[in-house]
């Protein structure tokens, strides 16, 4: 179990570096994803330490994959629009609303 | 939790695999290389999945990640088109976030280390049957709000990429 958590919580701060480091908007959301895995790989073994014929680990990481598709979409689809918008999608060079 | 070395041995090489291709992904500075490398960090994140016994789990992960999100994110660059020939910039606050990374991933190694957890119980073998009860039974909100989630996403992709033509 313990190896299981080493892992997440590596995975969790490489994709919490990603996040913080990276400046284009498509690799901003690969680091979300690794994120969201981290975290989807706990429920699934936490599943099996707390009422284990219930599953609501399992269910929980089948609806964060499901909020994570969601979210693939629908940051893919803002992505292009403001690749139309400004011809970049570095996140850096946005700032339209800059006082 | 896992039964066997063999399976502790296999859980570690998809672990190495998954830390090594994450990290990869978070650190080239071309889109492409990273976009494969994330494809390759969500296969050995299923592996392992699956031999946390989650084997639906592992299943709609290769469905939804890798059959949907990387090609979905590879359409993505297609269309955008940034980054293929010239390296990516990066930010200038680098060592600032890997000072915050370090921080947060030593944080949770320590509380793994430290935590106090019950023992693994036994899990059903048929993990689809139950999984579908579950979704059917004691789940149905998640299952409901899963369905809401989806639509509204899908309708606000497609309006948010019409664009100004609506």
């Amino acid at each position: 179990m313990t190896l299981v958590l080493v892992f997440s919580g590596l995975l969790f701060a490489i994709g919490t570096y990603g996040v913080l480091t990276r400046r284009n908007a498509i690799t901003l959301l690969i680091s979300v994803e690794i994120l969201m895995n981290a975290a989807n790989l706990n429920f699934v073994a936490f599943s099996r330490l707390w009422e284990p014929e219930l599953m609501t680990g399992q269910v929980f990481a089948l609806v964060g994959i499901s909020i994570a598709a969601c979210e693939a979409a629908v940051g893919l689809a803002l992505i292009l629009a403001i690749f139309r918008r400004f011809g970049t999608t570095d996140v850096g060079r946005i700032d339209f609303l800059r006082g | 939790m896992l039964d066997s070395d063999v399976q502790i041995a296999l859980f570690a090489v998809f672990g190495g695999i998954a830390v090594l291709a994450a990290l990869a992904a978070v650190l080239t500075r071309y889109l492409m290389r990273s976009i494969v490398a994330f494809g390759a960090f969500l296969t050995a994140i299923a592996g392992q999945f699956y031999l946390l016994a989650a084997d639906f789990v592992a299943l709609i992960q290769i469905f939804v990640y890798v059959g949907g999100v990387v090609v979905l994110i590879l359409f993505a660059l297609m269309l955008s088109a940034v980054g293929q020939k010239h390296p990516l910039a990066v930010s200038e606050h680098r060592g600032l976030g890997a000072v915050v990374a370090y921080a947060v991933g030593g944080w949770l190694v320590w509380a793994a280390f430290g935590a106090d957890l019950p023992e693994a119980g036994e899990v059903p073998g048929e993990t689809v049957a139950f999984l579908g009860r579950a979704f059917l039974d004691q789940q149905l909100v998640a299952f409901e709000v899963i369905g809401i989630i989806l639509l509204a996403a899908v309708v606000a992709a497609l309006v948010i990429v019409r664009g100004e033509r609506l």
